[in-house]
This record gives C-alpha cells, sequence and structure tokens, in this order.
C-alpha cells in the first residue's frame, strides 16, 4: 500500500513539475515575443496554455483519486493538499503569461514604444521564480520557497517603476497613450503572475512545515 | 566501470543517463547547468529530476535543442536514454557580440558608400572641369577615409581646424546638409575623421527625423567644449535612451534606420574622454558630443580671431 502511494506521490510531482516547466516556458516565449516582437514565439506562448489546462485537470484527478484511496495522513496529505490548491494557481499564471502574448502580438504590429527593459526585467524574475518553485519541490527546499518570497517584493517594484514611467510617457506624448494602456496591461499580468506564483511558494512553505505563515 | 563514473564526474560536458523510467546518474557538470543536487536527483524520474520538460523529452526520446535556464545558455542533445549537456552562455554572447558589431559596421559604411555612388554619378554628367575636379577630390576623401575606417586608424590633427570646414564634404554626402547653419566658431584639433563621423550620424538623424531650420554648433560649458546639431523636430519621450543600440525614437517609426548612430556616436566621445549627450532645449531637440579638454582664455580668443565661417563661406 505505502509503495503505491510513493510511487503515485512521485508521479504527481513529476506531473506537477512538469506543470511548472511548462509555465516557465510559457512565461519565456510570451517575453520574447514582447521583446523581439516575435509573432511565432508568442503564438507558441498561447498555444501551450492548452497542454498547462490539461494537465491541470490531469493532476487533479489523480490526486484526488490517490486522496479516495490511499487515505494519506500527515505530511503526504500536505503535500497533497498543498498541490491540489496550488494547480489552481499555477494554471492562473499560465493564463497570464498567455495574456502577455496577445499583447505581444497586439504590440507586434506597430514599433516599440521604447525597449522594454524593464517587462524584460520583469519576466526574468518571474522565470526565476519558477527555477526557484521547481527546486523547492524538487529538492523540499525551504529556502528556495523564502526566495520566491524575496523575488516577488522585486517584481512588484519593478511593476511600480514601470507604472511612473509609462505615465510620464502619456503625460508627456499623448500619441502614446494606446501603447503605454496596453504595455501597462502588460506589467499587471506580469505583477498579478507573481502574486500566484507568490501564493505557491506559501503553499509549498505550509507543506514543508505544518505552518501557515510562509 | 568506477573509472569511468570518476571520468564523467570530472568532465566539463554535462551527461545525464536514464534506466528504467528514471535517472540513474547525472554528472556535477549537468547538476551545475541544471541547479540541481546530484543526490537529491539520481532515481527520480526525468522532470522531477530534471526540472525541465524539454530536456526530459530530450533525455526520453532523444534530440537537440539549445535552452535558456537559470541565466545560462543550454546546448542539450540526448538519444536512447543518454542526455548530453554544454554551457554556450559565453559563445552565444561572443556571437551576439560579432552581430553587432557586423551591424555598427555596415551602419558606417552605408552613408559613405551611397555619397560616392552621388559623386560618380554626378562625375558621368556634363560639368565644368574645376567642379569635376573637386568632385573628384572629395570622391577620393571619402575612398581614404572608408579605407582608414576600415584599417581602424584615425587621420591626428596636430593643427587646429575649424569644424565648418567640414561643411562641403558633408553637403556632398547628405542630400539636404547644405542648407545646415554653421556656427563653429572654436577651433579643435581632434581626429578629423572622427569628428565627421559624429556629424554625419548627428546630421543625417536631423534631417530624417528633424525639422529645418538645422544648425551646427559648437560652444563652450564648464571649461569643456560641446559640438551640437540642433532642429526644431517634436519633442521625443526619451532623451537618454536614443543611446541604446538599436533604440530608436517614437519619431522613427516608418523611416529607415538601425538605431545605432547615436550609439556610435557615443562611443567615438567617450573614447576622447567626453560623452554624448541629447536634451530638448526650447523648441529644439539637440544632440551633441562634450569633446573632452579645457578650453583656455587663450584659445577663447583664438577662436574669435578665427572669425566665424558660414557654409557660404566654404562653397
Amino acid at each position: 500500500m505505502r509503495k503505491t502511494l510513493e510511487s503515485e506521490l512521485t508521479k504527481i510531482t513529476d506531473d506537477f513539475l512538469q506543470m511548472t516547466s511548462l509555465v516557465r516556458e510559457q512565461v519565456q516565449l510570451a517575453s520574447e515575443g514582447l521583446l523581439k516582437q516575435d509573432v511565432e514565439k508568442a503564438q507558441e506562448a498561447i498555444t501551450t496554455d492548452k497542454r498547462v489546462d490539461e494537465l491541470e485537470l490531469e493532476i487533479e484527478n489523480t490526486v484526488l483519486s490517490v486522496i479516495a484511496l490511499q487515505q494519506p495522513v500527515a505530511g503526504d496529505l500536505r503535500f497533497l493538499a498543498t498541490v491540489l490548491k496550488a494547480l489552481t494557481d499555477l494554471e492562473r499564471a499560465g493564463d497570464y503569461a498567455a495574456h502577455v502574448a496577445e499583447d505581444a502580438l497586439a504590440l507586434a504590429q506597430e514599433a516599440p514604444l521604447k525597449k522594454y527593459i524593464i517587462l524584460g526585467e520583469m519576466a526574468e524574475r518571474l522565470e526565476r521564480m519558477l527555477d526557484l518553485l521547481a527546486k523547492a519541490i524538487a529538492e523540499r527546499d525551504l529556502q528556495a520557497a523564502q526566495e520566491i518570497l524575496e523575488t516577488d517584493n522585486d517584481v512588484d517594484d519593478l511593476f511600480e517603476q514601470i507604472t511612473r514611467e509609462l505615465l510620464t510617457y502619456m503625460i508627456e506624448d499623448p500619441r502614446t497613450i494606446s501603447k503605454s494602456l496596453t504595455l501597462m496591461r502588460v506589467a499587471r499580468s506580469y505583477e498579478r503572475l507573481g502574486d500566484h506564483l507568490e501564493n505557491i511558494a506559501e503553499r509549498v512553505f505550509y507543506w514543508l512545515t505544518g505552518k501557515l505563515d510562509g | 566501470m568506477s573509472a569511468f563514473r570518476e571520468a564523467w564526474d570530472e568532465a566539463e560536458l554535462g551527461l545525464v543517463l536514464l534506466r528504467e523510467g528514471v535517472v540513474y546518474y547525472l554528472n556535477p557538470a549537468a547538476a551545475r547547468m541544471i541547479g540541481a543536487e546530484v543526490e537529491l536527483a539520481e532515481g527520480k524520474p526525468p522532470v522531477l529530476a530534471l526540472r525541465h520538460h524539454r530536456l526530459a523529452r530530450l533525455l526520453q526520446r532523444g534530440g537537440a535543442e539549445d535552452l535558456k535556464l537559470n541565466g545560462r545558455i543550454l546546448r542539450a542533445w540526448g538519444r536512447e536514454g543518454r542526455l548530453y549537456l554544454r554551457d554556450v552562455s559565453q559563445s552565444e554572447r561572443r556571437r551576439r557580440q560579432l552581430e553587432e558589431e557586423r551591424h555598427e559596421l555596415m551602419h558606417e559604411l552605408r552613408t559613405p558608400v551611397a555619397g560616392l555612388a552621388g559623386l560618380l554619378e554626378l562625375l558621368q554628367s556634363d560639368m565644368p572641369e574645376a567642379e569635376r575636379r573637386r568632385a573628384l577630390e572629395l570622391a577620393r576623401d571619402e575612398a581614404e577615409r572608408l579605407l582608414r575606417l576600415l584599417a581602424g586608424q584615425g587621420r591626428e590633427s596636430r593643427e587646429a581646424w575649424l569644424v565648418s570646414e567640414l561643411a562641403p564634404r558633408l553637403a556632398h554626402l547628405l542630400p539636404g546638409a547644405a542648407r545646415l547653419r554653421w556656427d563653429t566658431p572654436h577651433p579643435i584639433s581632434h581626429e578629423r575623421d572622427r569628428v565627421y563621423q559624429i556629424l554625419v550620424n548627428l546630421v543625417e538623424n536631423a534631417l530624417k527625423y528633424g525639422k529645418p531650420p538645422i544648425e551646427v554648433r559648437t560652444r563652450t560649458k564648464d571649461g569643456r567644449l560641446l559640438l551640437e546639431v540642433a532642429d526644431r523636430g517634436a519633442p521625443l519621450a526619451d532623451y537618454q535612451k536614443i543611446f541604446i543600440p538599436g533604440k530608436r525614437g517614437v519619431h522613427a517609426a516608418g523611416v529607415r534606420g538601425s538605431g545605432l548612430g547615436l550609439a556610435l556616436v557615443r562611443r567615438i566621445a567617450r573614447a576622447w574622454g567626453g560623452d554624448a549627450y541629447a536634451a530638448r532645449v526650447g523648441e529644439k531637440n539637440v544632440f551633441g558630443v562634450v569633446l573632452s579638454r579645457e578650453v583656455s582664455e587663450e584659445e577663447e580668443k583664438r577662436a574669435e580671431n578665427f572669425g566665424v565661417r558660414t557654409n557660404e563661406d566654404n562653397r
């Protein structure tokens, strides 16, 4: 019984990491679509979202069936609860990456307003957060989970920074308003994406420590 | 067998081996590139061990791919349960740098070659002998400058000269440059080719994106000499980022250009210990360089004695 449970838990972890890796790829593709005006990459980010959604359902079904059939307790149950809660956040993170890709497609039709340095930095931080998330789960690394929370503060700071910058653009030259608003939506998507990853990190913290205050 | 393992433990090439659906060997180089711990990865299914679905797929199904991971660029190729990894970040960075340099060189060559073609076309038409000789002289000067540029050499100027002396060359090279207003009374001893290169880029930008009248002027500020090109174009959203290679102003949409000119101008100015700048001054967009040198009172007086030459005087 224990052996079956362990192998099921390993499979769930493997699938969850696969989903994390797919979302990371979505973020990277969407970012390249945005920064390099690469339409193909942006479209690939949107297509990948379907696979993320499918995986969410698959993992959810596996988790529920393990809970029903194996009756896990203590740490194992905490892990499954963590995955179940984190799935929704991870799926939403993928949605936000797809939103960025959609905006990148629209922005690719015209000359860029500026070199999107801050947005590039936000995407890099998010990729880092997803790498840390994979590490935290694969290696049960509490420090990695903690680092995700800290990196999200950077994402929030960058969001503030770009919001101020875009406002200045709009005030100085009203012709940039439409593009600036789209860019602001991109920044907002990144910021929300970061928040979902932060939620997952808090759940991982709970799984590893049994405490809810991450 | 342990000798093989030891050898792979020391190798710089990353290696991951798969057996019965789990990773059973991961060498330290691979662990470093992926950001994993060898002990924690071994015995785990591919994604759990490698944390990346593409790497896992290459390990299981084979194929080759370049991936961006943990701030590195990894070249990964796999077959029959084996995955090899090489960190190519450094060579990729070098490749990108070379690509950038190639673009810069193309940018630097395009305008003078177009100018030469124009001069040659002019020489095919009927024209007075004096003008023919002048056009030939300009074409030769331009070709020599290109050769110097390609050889990476500059022509040192020991004697002081006035920036407005470049007006005829510029007027032949860039249509529209004949209508520039020159106010450059300060003699300089900077390399002529480099100053010309700065002016070609600044004036070409002003002609493309700005509005007349376009002025070329020298002035002193805080004891330093400035060389500026000013035009009456619309204000730019950002006067700093236009100096980043590949970055163009908001008004550049629909106008051909590579976004390298100002970056080159800045590079030349910095090589002299100065810098390039851009600013909105009243109704004008001003693009200029600080030429790094102190201007003594004596030189100020010399400037007055040199007198102001205008484009008209140089024709």
